[in-house]
């Protein structure tokens, strides 16, 4: 079974008693993997590398890890991996009433208004990356 | 039939599991002819895109190019395969525990009595099972509903893909009426031919056979199947996780096929190790091997060993193994695989030790692979492996495979590897 555990969880549930006694403890700690902090739906998250620079101003540059996740409803001003007309990207979603449309993080990029149809896929839940 | 459904069984089933992975991952494959199995040669699994274009199971590369030119071919990605299986049988166990993962893409799953917790009927939360497998994986699954195994994969080949059927106990025979009798899961060829000399053409017919008539002229599984489509349920789900093996078998299969003794052996070697390795993770030891190669034209040719003791370090199987190979081989024949089952498993503990002076070797073995598991953990399975089986490393298990390997094996993260990756499913297509 493949594992997604990235830290071991420390739980220290005794010693035992062999040889000279030894007081026997029990700490149960609650402890979280980083796999649980960063992902709540695990049959529904995926990863993806980001590409561009379209979302830096959120903190997303090229080669970062992106865990996003399908099912979700998208809420105003979540990061959305969506199809937009032909195009995928990754964006802000913007519902405004009934005004829905697509934002960067970044000057140099236009609003994206739908011109057929946005379908959004999957919604950002976490970005990693390593040094 | 007392109500519809005495028992509520599902069986659930990916639609073109392996060619759907891929077009979930890449949506610029969907809509389009997708077939995979591209380094066998052989197409695997096809969208019902390239099925729509005449590609069948089976077909070879040059066919499928013909019927379909622009076919998209891709090498099979195991590793993400599975990772989707894994996440489709979760699902499914959010709903009941009782679930048989029956291969990497059906499942059986039990939701007798869920009506009153989910205030639904049954077909409406198979609906539901259904609408969260599509949604959370990207891709549809077919499910059938019925009072047990057999009427319940009825019910998921009725409508393809991304269909929903449900069979209650009354309309059982609508389904059966005009339904072939080799149509039924478990009834082949020889059944099939069998019953059409006793008259039973479809299997609504063959489900009014008598009683009497069936208990005498066929065997037990075939009562089963009998009584299954006459609306009983006496196929249970095998829900058990393997915590143990009665016998561990690994084969593969290479192309082009070989005359090469070297390269045959080589590729035997592998699975013999592969085999070890897995017997090692479930702390077994093998009494027995059974090595077979299989020639080009499909024949099979093999021996037995038994060994004076238990064992699960490759070397002594290999040894045993290797004065044997040169008469199972010819050098005449061509062959396409070989394979190896490991039998007679019993848990390492309980493994009698050769009294006569091998339990030093023995010893010495042990602590040898400790170390030698440990590194294939950190590296890789085969980061180490036995000089018997390099040649079997050096060439990709099919030829021209080099070239073909899955995209998802070229994008890495930082602290990724060709070796090691996450395991959580990539979505390859271009985002911007």
């Amino acid at each position: 079974m493949p594992h997604t555990i990235l830290t071991t969880p420390l739980r220290i549930l005794g010693t035992i008693e062999a040889g000279f006694p030894s007081p026997a403890e029990e700490e149960l700690s609650d402890t979280l993997t980083l796999d649980d902090l960063l992902i709540e739906n695990k049959e529904a998250t995926v990863m993806l590398r980001a590409s561009g620079d379209a979302m830096i101003a959120a903190g997303i540059l090229a080669g970062d890890l992106v865990l996003v996740e399908r099912g979700r409803t998208p809420r105003d001003g979540d990061i959305v991996m969506a199809e937009i007309d032909d195009t995928w990207t990754m964006r802000y979603f913007r519902k405004q009433g009934r005004r829905v449309y697509l934002e960067a993080a970044n000057e140099k990029y236009p609003a994206m208004v739908p011109q057929q149809q946005l379908k959004v896929a999957a919604v950002v839940v976490a970005v990693v990356r390593k040094y | 039939m007392l109500g519809s459904y005495p028992r509520a069984i599902l069986h659930i089933d990916g639609d073109a599991f392996f060619a759907s992975c891929e077009q979930a991952s890449n949506p610029k494959l969907k809509g389009r002819p997708v077939v995979t199995g591209r380094e066998r040669g052989i197409a695997a699994s096809m969208s019902y895109e390239a099925k729509a274009r005449g590609v069948v199971r089976g077909m070879r590369t040059s066919d499928i190019l013909k019927v379909c030119p622009d076919v998209v071919l891709l090498p099979s990605d195991y590793e993400t395969y599975s990772l989707l299986s894994t996440r489709f049988f979760a699902i499914v166990r959010r709903f009941t525990p009782t679930v048989e993962e029956y291969s990497i893409d059906e499942c059986f799953a039990d939701i007798t009595g869920l009506r009153r917790q989910y205030r639904a009927s049954y077909e409406a939360i198979a609906a539901r099972i259904k609408h969260d497998l599509d949604t959370e994986l990207g891709f549809t699954f077919s499910v059938g509903l019925a009072p047990n195994k057999v009427l319940a994969k009825v019910g998921s080949k009725w409508k393809k893909p991304s269909g929903l059927t449900a069979i209650p106990g009354r309309d059982i025979h609508r389904f059966l009426e005009h339904l072939p009798a080799e149509k039924i899961w478990g009834i082949g060829p020889n059944t099939t031919a069998f019953l059409h000399m006793h008259g039973y053409r479809t299997a609504l017919e063959f489900a009014r056979a008598s009683e009497e008539w069936v208990r005498a002229n066929l065997t037990k599984p075939f009562v089963h199947i009998w009584q299954e489509l006459g609306g009983q349920c006496v196929l249970e789900l095998e829900t058990k996780e393997k915590d143990s093996y009665a016998s561990i078998q690994k084969m593969k299969t290479f192309t082009p096929p070989s005359a090469d003794a070297a390269f045959l052996f080589a590729q035997l070697s592998k699975n013999i190790e592969n085999a070890c390795i897995k017997a090692r993770r479930y702390k077994l030891a093998a009494r027995g091997v059974v090595v077979f190669l299989r020639t080009h034209d499909f024949r099979d040719r093999g021996l037995e060993v038994r060994f004076s003791q238990n064992t699960n370090f490759p070397n002594d199987i290999i040894a045993a193994v290797r004065p044997l190979f040169d008469a199972l081989c010819s050098p005449q024949l061509r062959y396409r695989s070989t394979g190896v089952v490991l039998t007679g498993l019993a848990a390492v503990q309980d493994a009698q030790l050769d009294l006569f002076g091998a339990s030093f070797r023995i010893e010495r073995m042990h602590r040898l692979f400790e170390c030698v598991d440990a590194i294939k953990a950190k590296y890789g399975k085969h980061t180490l492996f036995l000089g018997s089986s390099f040649l079997a490393h050096q060439h990709a298990q099919h030829e021209g495979a080099r070239g073909a390997e899955p995209q998802r094996r070229r994008v890495l993260f930082k602290g990724e590897s060709k070796r090691k990756r996450l395991a959580i499913p990539m979505f390859l297509g271009k985002v911007e």
